[in-house]
């Protein structure tokens, strides 16, 4: 059992874990940097410990400082959030040496789920399916072609030694992956000095599709899935629970993988399972594991009733998981926006400021988790995010209507955000329908571009509505 | 970018991170940079002085 427990994060997440510590009796110590003494995740706090500078590797990232901290203030165990060192294999792996408890999987688990190759093994070892593709690098056209006619077309031609989008060509057929396979191998040779290949199947429209695990290190539950297609240079923006994608086969087949894949490694506390979820044949395949608490924990949290930062605490104390899959069901539907510190109509220009007038929305389905309050000055060091807009109602559309409603509550003075932003996003034909991939809000946010403009010239609400309406 | 070096405008003569991201710092017109007030890798506020140029006649 946990009694003192040092929180290493800021902002809200800081916070949504001294809230849950507070609810199980823990006494809750967040470690912050100089910048940091001032939030109110510090100010809910039990107690709080300076860890170091405002610079995050001189401070959240700073383990021997971390440590240090943990052992002055008599911390029995460390919660990580996310971000940060939340999935560092040496940090777990030195707080378990410390004689500490890591809130998360163990150090190798870690490693092992976090590196993508290794990941990719154990889901197929376990049965979960990954994106087709060559075992192994391809030596010659023959061989490619075999695997070709195996995984289908259109084909990605990948840099095994590649990374971050580079070294990757497409073949649409047979004709392209003879032409392409060459260079590809010479231009891999010549960029990252490996000149080996691999195909993998292209999927053009995917969505990106993840469910939320908790395992007590034998059995492990799913609390379903959640929808995360909405994003902007791989940033999640606008997150659902359920996914308007699934049906119920489907779902179930995709959630027993989550589940299957998790108890294979012996999973303790809470993880995500990430997928690919193609739209056109139904299929899905596992791309990768968070182990960790994630940003939009809260709309699967809405969606089945279960508190999982509550949870994760009480499975890293020891104990066994208390309930059974059957005890998990889905009621209603619940949206999270993201607000960011960020001007979407100048390209999501970093927008820094203290707050000078705050209204949250408030009334039945909506949750907002954040760390801001009316005079608090936002520093430049860190994310962007200030605040988590949840919204739950009892069915996909009113939880939309919800959610304007609730964003026309909410004011901040002091600076922009991308409040602006869900609030056109919501009104959109396409996010009505939940027809949507995880190119689509890059492909939007070009073509409103006209809408940010009026917003500009026209700085009336009224008509700026009128505008959007018109779209 | 070092002092008294030319540059055009436009062109790129520093980064400054905000919340993790890296924003191009560029001059507004063609001289030459005859000092940097600001350290590398400091912190700043707004309005402070970064950098000043000699404008090209």
């Amino acid at each position: 059992m946990i009694r003192r427990l040092l929180i290493v994060n800021r902002g809200e997440i800081a916070l949504r874990i001294v809230r849950a510590a507070r609810e199980l009796g823990v006494v809750s110590i967040v470690a912050h940097s100089e910048a940091d003494a001032d939030t109110l995740a510090v100010r809910q706090a039990d107690e709080a410990v300076c860890i170091g500078p405002a610079q995050a590797a001189k401070s959240y990232l700073n383990i021997p400082a971390v440590l240090n901290a943990a052992r002055n203030c008599q911390a029995d165990a460390v919660h990580p959030g996310y971000g940060f060192l939340s999935e560092s294999a040496d940090f777990a792996r030195a707080v378990q040496e410390a004689g500490l408890i890591f809130v998360g999987p163990d150090a190798d688990i870690i490693a092992r789920m976090g590196d993508k190759a290794s990941a990719r093994q154990t889901a197929m070892a376990a049965g979960v399916p990954v994106v087709p593709g060559s075992p192994t690098a391809v030596e010659s056209l023959d061989q490619a072609k075999t695997v070709a006619e195996d995984v289908g077309y259109p084909l990605l031609i990948k840099a095994a030694a590649g990374g971050g989008g580079r070294g990757i060509r497409v073949a649409e057929d047979s004709g392209m992956l003879a032409q392409q396979l060459p260079q590809a191998q010479a231009e891999a040779q010549a960029a990252f000095g490996d000149g080996r290949v691999y195909l993998e199947r292209f999927i053009a429209q995917a969505r990106h599709i993840e469910v939320q695990v908790l395992g007590d290190g034998q059995r492990a539950v799913h609390f379903f899935e959640r929808e995360c297609s909405l994003q902007r240079r791989r940033q999640k923006i606008f997150e659902e629970a359920p996914s308007p994608a699934l049906d119920e086969p489907t779902r179930q087949r995709l959630c027993e993988s989550a589940v299957a894949l998790a108890e294979h490694v012996g999973y303790r506390g809470a993880g995500t399972l990430e997928y690919l979820f193609d739209d056109q044949t139904g299929e899905f395949f596992f791309i990768e594991m968070n182990t960790r608490i994630q940003v939009e924990h809260p709309v699967t949290e809405m969606v089945t009733g279960f508190d999982l930062v509550r949870a994760m605490i009480i499975l890293a104390g020891g104990e066994p998981l208390s309930i059974a899959q059957k005890d998990i069901t889905l009621r209603g539907w619940a949206v999270e926006m993201r607000i960011n510190a960020e001007d979407p109509d100048r390209n999501f220009f970093p927008s820094l400021g203290t707050v000078n007038g705050l209204t949250w929305p408030t009334g039945p389905g909506v949750r907002v988790d954040s760390g801001l309050y009316d005079g608090y000055k936002m520093p430049p060091f860190y994310d962007s995010l200030v605040a988590k807009l949840i919204v739950w109602d009892a069915s996909r559309e009113q939880a939309l209507v919800r959610a304007g409603r609730a964003l026309d509550e909410f004011r901040l003075e002091g600076f922009t955000t991308t409040a602006s932003l869900h609030r056109r996003l919501i009104e959109d034909a396409n996010v009505k329908a939940g027809a949507f991939d995880t190119n689509f809000l890059e492909r939007w946010l070009e073509s409103s571009a006209s809408v940010a403009d009026q917003h500009k010239a026209t700085p009336h609400d009224a008509t700026v509505k009128e505008a959007i309406n018109e779209q | 970018m070092e002092e008294g070096q030319q540059v055009n405008a436009g062109d790129v003569i520093g980064l400054i991170e905000v919340m993790k991201q890296f924003v191009e710092l560029k001059a507004e017109t063609t001289g030459t940079v005859t000092g940097f007030s600001a350290e590398n890798e400091s912190v700043l506020e707004a309005g402070d002085v970064i950098a000043t140029l000699e404008v090209s006649e």
